[in-house]
């Protein structure tokens, strides 16, 4: 444990890094000062809040390094793979064949946010013909028009089919663009008929085994065109080993997530878990880096349990979140109100699942892309919110809701219901732009009301 | 005029007379109950060799949409239509929350030879008629 815990500013950041430094503190090459981001244009950082271990610095500089680190893979002679929408499925894959580095475009749309809207990338989109009735994910397209974000990836990859309207618009929008896409097709989840054979999914869920079988299919035209760029065969023993050590990450996540959202006191801030989670989906650009700063925040989380310290206490209000929020800013609002994360749905519970090791490879991914929360209905989404939000003790839900997402007009009615129905817990629905200063009272009136309501009704 | 887009409802059916009466004619219908998602005429040999490979070529080879990708069907077959049906301004009727074919608006203000209008309604049944009846107006005396 690197000293006690609390949240910091990143003035704070300034004199800590100082005394870690002294203390002996040794970094990966991208390490250094967090303020050194801030200067390079993300703003975001001077109002948010971080938890102090040289953990979450490290995990902070891994997750804004993430543009270097694909340029000097150009640089070192890597192909590049761009992998959207699928959040898991595909970097396994690229991962699994030599110099090859999978990224998520689709990760600029936090871009705005971070950097405050400076970077402009919404009003090329706006340019583009794809406006501000989208969800914010269409920074992504002006990431790509100006080319100021991420080298240009060799291959494109995005699954088409049970994917959000706005996101394939957007991507059919970068194809018009030139931008070369291999699209492969994600059905709609439902489960198997009688006639059928069922598959159980990672999490849960269940398909037709025909269902799997048309995945699988899919993901063996992906793999062909990752093998073509890589030069190299992905054979099953190759990808049965990539399996494995993407679910060395998952099970350090796994880990996390349990000790964190079940601790008192709460060990790690919510805004650290998420972008922690965030991790899982195609390793930050970098597997085994990854692996380090999991096990470093595991480490420091263990520390931290084993001596009794914590951020939140037990007063915290034990929240499920559902959807990321478009601004970071208000996970801290969230521990600002007196709430404290207990579980999460930030749509790619299926990135954290372990992917199944006792089938072939190929059908195992398929079988976890399936398990994506967001290819099926969103009751069955609604369910196991409630499972897992039962395993995590939580005392109510929060859906936050993505402005423009076309999966956000109707889906937070359907899981409220759910919820209140099983768990009978408190549900609020709110809706966070990229940067919610401006909505920043309102927010946390109605998160101030609902931590309120749930202390109420602790008292009984 | 070409009019297309997703499905009309019962009381977009007017569409086609508003358009009439403000001077222009639909010659293509490219809405979602349109001829553009009619199914290409069945092939009896194709039918006999493999009739499940047919109905996948009379369905999913040949009906253009904007959900598909890409969707370069669809654009093959308007800019195909729009020629041979002497078309001189192109409808695209959508609703606010239909992503797909908002984006499509603007890959056809890039590519077609023809003005398009992007004709966007709430399709709740309570659209102002005047709002509607305005834009074709002043859509058609633009093209006169």
């Amino acid at each position: 444990m690197s000293g006690w815990p609390r949240q910091i500013t990143l003035d704070d950041w300034d004199s800590r890094y100082a005394e870690l430094r002294a203390g002996g503190l040794r970094e990966p090459e991208y390490g250094g000062p967090l303020r050194r981001h801030a200067c390079d244009g993300d703003l975001r950082l001077c109002k948010l809040r971080f938890d102090n271990s040289a953990a979450a610095l490290r995990l902070w500089n891994f997750l804004l390094t993430e543009e270097d680190r694909l340029h000097q893979a150009r640089d070192a002679g890597k192909k590049i793979v761009g992998a959207m929408k699928d959040l898991g499925t595909v970097p396994v894959m690229a991962y699994a064949l030599p110099d090859l580095v999978a990224f998520y475009p689709d990760g600029a749309w936090w871009t705005p946010c971070i950097m405050e809207g400076s970077d402009g990338l919404l009003k090329v989109a706006d340019t583009l013909g794809v406006p501000d009735t989208f969800c914010p994910v269409r920074a992504m397209l002006g990431a790509f028009a100006t080319g100021t974000q991420f080298p240009r990836p060799e291959l494109l990859i995005c699954s088409a089919g049970a994917t959000c309207d706005d996101f394939s618009a957007i991507v059919q929008r970068l194809y018009d663009l030139g931008h070369e896409v291999l699209w492969w097709e994600m059905p709609h989840r439902r489960r198997a008929e009688s006639c059928e054979n069922k598959v159980v999914l990672p999490g849960g869920f269940t398909c037709s085994a025909g269902q799997v079988e048309m995945v699988r299919a899919g993901l063996c035209q992906v793999k062909e065109s990752l093998e073509l760029l890589s030069g190299s065969r992905l054979t099953n023993e190759a990808l049965a080993a990539g399996i494995r050590r993407a679910n060395g990450v998952r099970r350090l996540l796994g880990e996390l997530r349990g000790l964190v959202f079940k601790a008192d006191p709460c060990p790690l801030p919510a805004l650290e878990m998420l972008i922690a989670e965030m991790l899982a989906i195609h390793f930050c650009s970098d597997p085994q880096e990854t692996v380090e700063v999991l096990s470093g925040l595991l480490s420091e989380v263990r520390g931290r349990i084993a001596a009794g310290a914590g951020i939140w206490g037990t007063a915290a209000v034990r929240v499920f979140w559902v959807n990321p929020v478009a601004d970071l800013r208000v996970m801290n609002l969230l521990e600002e109100c007196g709430g404290r994360v207990c579980g999460t749905d930030y749509m790619f519970c299926h990135a954290l699942d372990l992917i199944p090791e006792d089938v072939p490879p190929m059908e195992a991914l398929a079988r976890m892309a399936l398990a994506d929360p967001m290819v099926g209905s969103s009751r069955e989404r609604a369910e196991r919110i409630c499972r897992d939000a039962r395993m995590f003790g939580s005392e109510t839900v929060v859906v936050s809701r993505i402005p423009g997402a076309s999966h956000c007009g109707l889906e937070g009615g359907i899981i409220a219901e759910v919820v209140r129905q099983e768990l009978g817990v408190p549900v609020l629905e709110l809706e966070v732009p990229p940067v919610s200063d401006a909505m920043l009272p309102t927010l946390r009136t109605r998160l101030e009301a609902l931590v309120e309501t749930v202390r109420e009704g602790r008292r009984g | 005029m070409a009019l297309i887009g997703g499905p009309l409802l019962r009381e977009d059916i007017e569409l086609f007379q508003l358009i009439e009466q403000v001077g222009g004619r639909v010659v293509l219908d490219g809405t979602e109950g349109g001829g553009r998602t009619l199914a290409a005429p069945l092939d009896r040999d194709g039918l006999e060799a493999d009739p499940f490979a047919e109905l996948a070529r009379m369905y999913f080879g040949s009906i253009p949409d904007p959900f598909r990708r890409p969707d370069g069907m669809l654009q093959e077959w308007l800019g195909r239509e729009i020629a041979a049906r002497g078309v001189r301004g192109v409808i695209v009727h959508r609703y606010v929350w239909c992503d797909k074919w908002h984006a499509q608006v603007y890959r056809l203000r890039e590519t077609l030879s023809v003005p398009v209008l992007d004709l966007d309604e709430a399709g709740d049944g309570l659209g102002s008629r005047a709002r509607r009846l305005t834009r074709l107006q002043a859509f058609v005396e633009t093209l006169a």
